[in-house]
């Protein structure tokens, strides 16, 4: 039905700043969810700040980036770790999910003559990956 | 079990020459155990209070019509049992993010702009006179397109997205699903026309993924992925053209 807006008073609700924990009286987990992966950019931007600020420290010496360090290993900072960490791991797990979403069933992008690669490959590939990639840079880490 | 069984269903009324804003009102309903809500509005509608407004047409989830909250979801009425709701009681409103105009009667203005915004129909850049025949087209090229051509328009998805509720210029996720759907088709060239719309800031670019429209789909079209698939069709065809300035754009 299209309205003349000029004759018809409609009504337009509110939308609540609490949408995504309680929505018209309902909670609706996959609100919730979605606004924590949102959430996730945070810790991940202080995580990245905290790490260039490391990287600048090694330009002040030894001394001044082992101190730095020796503060890190203080129960609140691991606790930081940690919960940046969990967000880091939600976010991509997530992400990398969402790529199969481009692939569904019989109608994705991704072809081999006429017929579609099946989801499961693509899954597969980004979690391989992330995984792969995970072990690399972990061994570079550790030996070097 | 043909027992009738009695429901509370308390229902928004918006009245716009009574009210400012809208109101509850609860009805009891005697309902048999193969009602759907839309079977207990009908029968507010013609036993208990023929004031009370709402749309709906086909009963059987072809049409699109009767999208309403239930019970803070946005359903089909004419497929949601009361049984399953039984014995609480079933709270019905307009579809959330549109405008109301009367009761459970929305103002569906903005989403049929937005349909027309995305040509959802097939664009050739030559039509070839009918003597040349049919377009053709094989089962694999239909395979491509056929789900997302399953959306009914009811606006389910719309009620479901709070990046619409919160962003009205977003063009959403019907909207978006049924241009891909004709992009994708074998026999359309109207890809150009549509991108400015579709993968624009206020296209794509604004769904930040929270999948709830194809949750609600009652038809399973799956708009959240016709989303996705754009967004990287999008910039994959921006790569090339950026690597391959003299590659065919279409």
């Amino acid at each position: 039905m299209m309205l003349d807006s000029e004759t018809t008073k409609t009504y337009t609700r509110p939308i609540s700043k609490a949408w995504w924990l309680r929505d018209r009286g309902h909670f609706n987990r996959r609100y919730f969810m979605f606004l924590l992966r949102e959430l996730t950019s945070v810790f991940v931007a202080l995580y990245v700040v905290l790490f260039i600020y490391e990287l600048f420290l090694l330009t002040k010496g030894p001394d001044a980036h082992a101190a730095f360090r020796e503060a890190l290993s203080s129960g609140p900072w691991i606790a930081f770790h940690v919960i940046a960490l969990l967000f880091a791991l939600y976010h991509s797990w997530t992400w990398l999910g969402l790529t199969t979403k481009m692939q569904a069933a019989g109608r994705g992008l991704v072809k081999i003559g006429t017929k579609t690669l099946p989801p499961i490959f693509i899954a597969l590939g980004s979690y391989g990956a992330w995984i792969v990639a995970t072990i690399v840079i972990a061994y570079l880490f550790l030996t070097l | 079990m043909s027992d009738l069984r009695t429901i509370k269903i308390t229902v928004l009324r918006y009245r716009p020459e009574e009210e400012d804003a809208p109101t509850e009102q609860t009805y009891e309903v005697e309902f048999r155990d193969d009602w759907v809500v839309l079977d207990a509005l009908n029968h507010i509608k013609d036993h208990i209070d023929g004031t009370l407004s709402f749309r709906w047409s086909c009963r059987m989830g072809v049409c699109g019509s009767c999208g309403m909250m239930v019970n803070g979801e946005p359903k089909l009425t004419c497929a949601a049992m009361l049984r399953d709701y039984y014995p609480n009681e079933v709270r019905v409103e307009p579809l959330v993010n549109f405008p109301i105009v009367r009761d459970l009667v929305t103002d569906m203005t903005d989403f049929m702009d937005k349909l027309k915004a995305v040509k959802p129909w097939i664009i050739r850049e030559e039509e070839k006179p009918v003597s040349e025949g049919e377009y053709l087209q094989t089962p694999d090229q239909l395979k491509d397109y056929k789900q997302f051509s399953q959306c009914i328009n009811c606006m389910l998805c719309y009620a479901a997205c709070p990046v619409y509720g919160l962003e009205h210029d977003f063009v959403g996720p019907a909207a978006i699903a049924l241009g891909h759907r004709y992009n994708l088709d074998s026999r359309d060239e109207g890809n150009q026309q549509r991108q400015h719309v579709i993968a624009s800031k206020e296209g794509i670019w604004e769904c930040t993924y929270i999948g709830e429209c194809s949750v609600v789909c009652p038809k399973h079209v799956d708009p959240a992925e016709a989303i996705q698939q754009t967004k990287v069709a999008t910039t994959t065809n921006r790569l090339k053209s950026l690597v391959m300035p003299w590659g065919n754009k279409k």
